[in-house]
């Protein structure tokens, strides 16, 4: 199934270089860009959350304030918190795309968020999709 | 590398947990956050119910903020006392900045109307603006 991968070129290796740093300048901008959402089950609270964990929008549904002070505001802090591993994991495969399988790895780790221990981790070229032999082309 | 490293480690340890607190709506809502605004604890009263889930929502997402801010801006302070003004560039990129305005103790004063031109004759009333209607009354 693996081939041996052939020695890439100087040119490639430059040019990958390129490719390298092309991907990463624009990281920081779509890492802000990223948003979690979470709902509580009954559907009366739901939060947005950016991939520093900030609240960037809250819905109280007025069925909610039931619930008394104290248990309100753990909710908002439970769903808060539902909704940054959501964008955390949204957070990891924006790396992923741009940094590779491995390093998505270890920001789902370092995140403490569950990793698949059976996740084939592809080595990272520049501009070349590791993934290119799986494709199913319909014709 | 190394040694900025073990500065940063260092003023990190001596400034302890960097945590973010932040009141409103008469201390009826307090948010606690950590730096870069994950939160930590929302503390209600029962007046802070009184006016509903959405006015309630606003309050918390206004003071969220407020106390995020106070959060990035002490780890500011840690990193710049580690690292200089590149600690604080590092900060900015990750997107842990802050809005200094968000910083103002006192409540931001509501949104007022222009005030009136200086020198005219319209503000003899004193308390209202220059384009304070007299009357709310429309003539149709």
């Amino acid at each position: 199934m693996t081939e041996p991968r052939q020695r890439r070129t100087t040119e490639q290796l430059l040019a990958d270089a390129g490719e390298r740093l092309r991907a990463t300048a624009g990281l920081p901008g779509r890492m802000s860009a990223i948003r979690g959402t979470a709902e509580s089950a009954d559907h009366t609270v739901r939060a947005t959350v950016d991939v520093h964990g900030a609240l960037t929008a809250l819905h109280l549904h007025d069925a909610a304030l039931g619930a008394g002070p104290d248990r309100l505001g753990d909710l908002i802090v439970q769903i808060a918190g539902d909704a940054h591993r959501a964008a955390l994991h949204h957070g990891a495969g924006v790396l992923g795309d741009t940094l590779g399988d491995e390093a998505a790895l270890e920001a789902l780790r370092s995140a403490n968020l569950p990793t698949d221990p059976d996740a084939p981790v592809l080595p990272y070229t520049p501009g070349v999709d590791p993934n290119a032999h799986r494709w199913n082309v319909i014709p | 590398m190394s040694e900025q490293r073990h500065r940063l480690e260092a003023a990190l340890a001596a400034a302890g947990p960097i945590i973010g607190t932040a009141s409103g709506d008469d201390g009826a809502v307090t948010v606690e956050v950590e730096v870069g605004g994950r939160i930590r604890a929302v503390r209600l009263t029962r007046h802070a119910l009184r006016y509903g889930g959405k006015f309630l929502a606003d309050t918390v997402l206004s003071v969220a903020a407020k106390a995020t801010a106070k959060a990035n801006q002490r780890a500011h302070q840690v990193y710049a006392q580690a690292l200089g003004s590149r600690g604080e560039s590092y900060l900015d990129q990750l997107g842990l900045s802050y809005d200094p305005a968000q910083l103002a103790d006192e409540p931001a004063p509501p949104p007022r109307r222009a005030p009136a031109a200086p020198g005219g004759t319209a503000n003899e009333y004193g308390d209202d603006p220059a384009d304070y209607p007299e009357t709310w009354m429309r003539r149709r």
